[in-house]
C-alpha cells in the first residue's frame, strides 16, 4: 500500500486513517499499531519541521511480510537532512531540567526495530521497521 | 478526534488522539492550569512526543509554581510511552 500525502500537519488525520486501513488488513495488534503509527507521525512531523523551504509532498508505503511491517515515508526533493538523527534526551534529569526535544526519536527507537534514513536519487527516504510481537486473529 | 476539557471538579479530561496537529489546542487548555491538578485519560487512545512535550512544559511551569499535574487512568500503550520517557519520574502516576 502506498499512498501521497500533503506536506501539512492537518495531513496527519489522513496518515492515521491509512494506517488503520493496513493495521485491519493485516490484523495488526493494538501495542504493534500503537507503535507503527507513532514511529510514522514523529517522522512525518520531522519532515515537516526541519525540511525547510520543501513543499513537496510525501509518500507514505505499508508491507507486511507475515512476520514484520516496514514503512517507508518518502520526502520528494529535499535536502539531505537526517531526521531521525538527534541528541538523546535525558529522561533521568529532574523536571526542571527536562526539555523535549529529541524524545520523539527517543520514543520510537524504544518501540520499534530498526529506523534508517538515505537520501537517494533527490529523496530523503525513512524506513521503519516493527516484528509483530501479536497478531489479533 | 481530540478533545481536552476542565471539568467542574477542575480535573482535565482528555480524550481521543493527542497528536502534533492538536498540541496547540492542548497546550491553550493546559495554560490556564494554575494549581495542582488531575489530568485523567480514560478516553485518551493515544498520545506521541508533541502531546508529551505539552504534559511536560506544563509541569515545569507548575512546578516553579510549587504545583504539579497528577496523570490517572493511562491505558497500557500509553503507559509504556510515559515509562519510556522518564515520567514516571516527574509525574505522580496513579
Amino acid at each position: 500500500m502506498v499512498k501521497r500525502f500533503a506536506r501539512d500537519i492537518h495531513s496527519l488525520d489522513e496518515v492515521f486513517a491509512f494506517l488503520q486501513e493496513f493495521h485491519e488488513d493485516k490484523q495488526v495488534g493494538a501495542s504493534d499499531a500503537f507503535a507503527i503509527n507513532l514511529a510514522v507521525e514523529e517522522i512525518f512531523t520531522n519532515m515537516l519541521k526541519y525540511e525547510t523551504g520543501v513543499n513537496t509532498d510525501i509518500d507514505i508505503a505499508l508491507e507486511f511480510d507475515g512476520e514484520s511491517a516496514t514503512v517507508v515515508l518518502t520526502s520528494f526533493d529535499s535536502p539531505p537532512f537526517d531526521v531521525t538523527s538527534t541528541a538523546e534526551p535525558n529522561i533521568n534529569a529532574p523536571v526542571s531540567e527536562r526539555r523535549p526535544g529529541g524524545l520523539g526519536l527517543h520514543l520510537i527507537r524504544q518501540m520499534v526495530d530498526r529506523l534508517e534514513y538515505a537520501h537517494r536519487d533527490g529523496n530523503s527516504i525513512v524506513t521503519i521497521v516493527k516484528h509483530m510481537e501479536t497478531r489479533h486473529v | 478526534m481530540f478533545d481536552i476539557r476542565i471539568a467542574d471538579d477542575q480535573v482535565v479530561y482528555l480524550s481521543g488522539r493527542l497528536d502534533a496537529s492538536q498540541s496547540a489546542n492542548a497546550t491553550e487548555v493546559l495554560s490556564t492550569i494554575t494549581a495542582t491538578a488531575y489530568v485523567d485519560f480514560s478516553d485518551l487512545e493515544y498520545i506521541s512526543s508533541a502531546g508529551i512535550g505539552v504534559l511536560l512544559a506544563t509541569q515545569r511551569r507548575l512546578h516553579d509554581r510549587g504545583e504539579q499535574l497528577k496523570l490517572r487512568n493511562i491505558n497500557p500503550h500509553i503507559r509504556n510511552v510515559f515509562k519510556y520517557a522518564g515520567f514516571d519520574k516527574i509525574f505522580q502516576i496513579d
